[in-house]
């Protein structure tokens, strides 16, 4: 189950307090739990892997959390592109749920609308795009069930590193 | 042969079977000693909309961003090893950071890994209360410093100061000296010392190149 946790935005005029609201409820963040926020996402933005640069959409993650960039329409008054910055989280469970992509880009745009901000087609594609690698990476990077399920398997390649170590100590006790 | 060459032979062998299997971390972590020992972390920052991202871009790779964006959360900047006609700068990997207020955790903690720490002004819209507010905060932090990185102003978009682009080379140190009095003076009164201030641009890369050779200059000296 992929989800939203909150959103981040830099103003247009480069002059009011940059945005940084909860998902859920679009409630603006304040006091420890907006440093908590920001902290985080940041940790992500600059320790995490970038598995999705294209169209104006980068996608930024780490572990099962990540940073979603989407470039809107709208230029600050600079002229410059003024992304929003969406958090992704997935959960543990192992289904596929087909619905992911939609509700994070719903998300989005119920963000993006209350602060005036607007895609194209082609941003939106991207969006999904970049979903699709998170979810598939973070899949790839858990454990499988077939492993979860035989502890042997492991016990079995670390009996080996030790016999291969052994071996290598008994050339060097052999007497000269 | 004798057995003890044997077993030198093979230790050399599997050392360098090992070497050849992990060369890339080792390729990496030599790298890194060799910044270490001879390079110099820069920390770039300034209020939004002042050119941090351009400066850094320009020093990590020499070009001007074709299209700008705002910087949202902090982003990694490869280090690089600078070289403008005699000047030469060894710099590390560094971070590029926004500038509102959410990310003053993140201003700290580059400031404390960093040898040159540069604080950019917008020339078109200067702040004095902003400026004096953080060149007293980075004060702050490097008092608290063993070793205090070097601090240098850079006053950026001066391509847009019709006074600015008429002086004369030979008049410009008294340009100036008479543009940090009326804008920065309150900011920079406040320091115990004031750090060299260099006024530039970076709207293309032989502006670029002239403001970095001067800092460069600056911090070297």
């Amino acid at each position: 189950m992929m989800q939203t946790k909150a959103f981040q935005a830099q103003s247009l005029d480069n002059r009011s307090p940059d945005l940084l609201r909860l998902a859920g409820s679009l409630d603006e963040l304040r006091g420890p739990a907006r440093e908590q926020t920001y902290s985080a996402m940041a940790d992500i933005s600059s320790l995490g892997e970038t598995l999705f640069s294209q169209d104006g959409v980068r996608l930024v993650a780490k572990g099962g959390s990540a940073v979603l960039q989407v470039v809107p329409k709208e230029r600050d008054e600079a002229g410059r592109l003024a992304p929003i910055i969406c958090w992704v989280e997935t959960g543990a469970s192992d289904a596929a749920a087909a619905g992911d992509a939609d509700a994070v880009w719903a998300s989005v745009l119920r963000f993006s609308e209350a602060i005036g901000r607007s895609y194209t087609d082609t941003t939106r594609s991207a969006v999904y795009g970049a979903l699709d690698v998170f979810k598939k990476k973070n899949r790839r990077s858990r454990p499988s069930k077939a492993t979860r399920a035989s502890p042997a398997r492991g016990r079995w390649t670390d009996w080996l590193a030790f016999r291969w170590i052994l071996a290598i100590m008994r050339i060097f006790k052999k007497p000269m | 042969m004798r057995l003890d060459k044997v077993i030198w032979f093979g230790a050399a062998g599997l050392l360098g079977a090992l070497a050849y299997w992990k060369r890339d971390s080792i390729i990496a972590t030599l790298d890194q000693l060799v910044i270490r020992l001879a390079g110099k972390r820069v920390a770039v920052l300034g209020e939004r909309h002042v050119g941090k991202t351009v400066l850094l871009k320009f020093l990590a790779d020499g070009e001007i961003p074709s299209e700008y964006m705002q910087t949202l959360l902090p982003e990694n900047v490869a280090g690089k090893r600078l070289a403008f006609g005699d000047l030469k700068l060894d710099l590390k990997g560094t971070r590029d950071l926004p500038g509102g207020h959410d990310a003053i955790t993140e201003w700290k903690k580059l400031h404390d890994e960093a040898d040159y720490v540069l604080y950019l002004v917008n020339a078109q819209r200067v702040d004095p209360r902003r400026i004096t507010r953080d060149l007293t905060q980075l004060e702050g932090w490097s008092n608290a410093r063993k070793s205090p990185p070097k601090l240098a102003v850079i006053v950026t978009h001066m391509d847009l100061n019709p006074a600015y682009v008429q002086t004369p080379p030979s008049a410009m140190g008294d340009f100036r000296d008479r543009f940090v009095k009326m804008n920065l003076d309150a900011g920079l009164s406040k320091l115990s010392s004031r750090p060299p201030v260099l006024l530039g641009s970076l709207a293309d890369k032989t502006q670029a190149t002239k403001l970095v050779t001067s800092l460069i200059g600056a911090l070297t000296q």
